[in-house]
């Protein structure tokens, strides 16, 4: 893996309406860290969590540079003591990609988002955007950036054996078709974990890194579709969620994903009605 | 104009997938994909610039117990469709 530290590379960010609607949430201070090749922007809602990350990736700092907002972190405030701690938010632009109790969840999740960030500098798997659960030692895989239908159902989803990955990149071995959940492998500064608030609330069970088949490929619709679901369609769709395709190479590409693809069940997942209901069948079958 | 006597032959700078009898065609000119359904998939991977459009007719003809006439009608359209997006090239005529 090569990482650029002298250069500055910056990851734009769309202006939205939606990213300037987050930009009106309360927001304490932006770092900027070099990972993976990139000069990533680190938005904290309070001062106490930048500088904990800052102390986590304080190597990867780049103290003179003000990178765009990739990522936010939005630590919800406790309304009472005794009622229960709402919550926290990790943003990618403006979209949730976590929501979670525990703050050092939070920032867990974020460098798992990160080590899915350095997926793009490498040319030996597929870095691809999708949300991915773990159920039975298999992966279900749905090629998308759009997770909040998953977030929405995650408690329904753990209570029935799915465990959700929660970073929104992971890696597909082009030979094997496995899916690779690749570890939190950037070095960090543990002290910086003692400047997290402790007992804010539990951590949730999410899948351990590692390799696991694609059982199920799952294709978003927002609307029926009258042409049969087939697996070159489902193909042609994933084909632009692969961030480093120029760098893998574009036949590498298509054979790695033809890999996955034929030797997965392919469904579609339609989005309407209880969207939730249609999670559980699309997973679990007929 | 296609004739029966044209060898059409596959871009050589297509890359392709095939999956369950549908193929995937990249075109690294435009970075387009195409998604080839099975006749078409078949009839793209069969004109390679050695058999005619007439002679691969009579072959799919007697393969699938179809008249002749009637696959000489969907396969010169198809294959005019399959230059027309560039996945096809029209070699020289015998």
């Amino acid at each position: 893996m090569t990482e650029t530290l002298g250069a500055v590379r910056f990851l734009p960010v769309p202006a939205t309406t939606c990213q300037q609607s987050l930009d009106n949430w309360g927001w304490a201070a932006t770092s900027t860290f070099a990972v993976g090749g990139w000069d990533l922007g680190i938005r904290s809602s309070t001062a106490e969590l930048d500088a904990a990350v800052r102390a986590l990736l304080g190597h990867r700092l780049r103290p003179d540079l003000q990178a765009p907002q990739n990522y936010s972190l939005f630590q919800a405030p406790r309304a009472a003591p005794e009622q229960p701690q709402r919550m926290h938010e990790l943003f990618q632009g403006c979209s949730t990609r976590w929501r979670c109790r525990s703050t050092a969840e939070l920032v867990k999740v974020l460098l798992l988002q990160l080590e899915g960030d350095r997926l793009m500098e490498q040319d030996d798997l597929l870095a691809l955007t999708a949300v991915v659960g773990v159920v039975d030692g298999a992966a279900v895989l749905v090629p998308t950036t759009f997770r909040q239908p998953f977030l929405d159902a995650i408690r329904s989803l753990i209570r029935r054996g799915t465990l959700l990955w929660p970073a929104s990149t992971v890696g597909l071995d082009p030979t094997t078709g496995e899916v690779v959940l690749p570890a939190a492998d950037l070095e960090v500064d543990p002290e910086g974990w003692r400047l997290l608030p402790e007992g804010d609330g539990p951590e949730r069970e999410i899948p351990a890194p590692g390799r696991y088949p694609v059982r199920i490929w799952l294709e978003l619709q927002w609307r029926r579709d009258p042409e049969p679901l087939t697996r070159a369609r489902a193909l042609l769709s994933a084909f632009e969620w692969v961030r480093n395709r120029e760098l893998v190479g574009p036949r590498r590409t298509l054979a790695g994903l033809a890999t996955v693809l034929g030797s997965s069940q392919v469904r579609p997942l339609l989005l309407e009605g209880d969207v939730t209901a249609a999670i559980h069948h699309a997973i679990e079958g007929d | 104009m296609l004739d029966l006597e044209a060898r059409p032959v596959r871009e050589a700078r297509l890359m392709a997938v095939e999956l369950d009898g549908e193929t995937v065609v990249y075109d690294p000119a435009d970075e387009g994909l195409h998604l080839l359904d099975p006749i078409a998939s078949i009839i793209w991977g069969c004109l390679d610039g050695q058999v005619s459009v007439g002679v691969l007719c009579e072959e799919l003809a007697e393969s699938f117990g179809i008249p002749v006439e009637q696959v000489q009608a969907d396969v010169v359209s198809l294959t005019r469709q399959l230059i027309d997006k560039a996945l096809l090239r029209v070699g020289e005529s015998s």
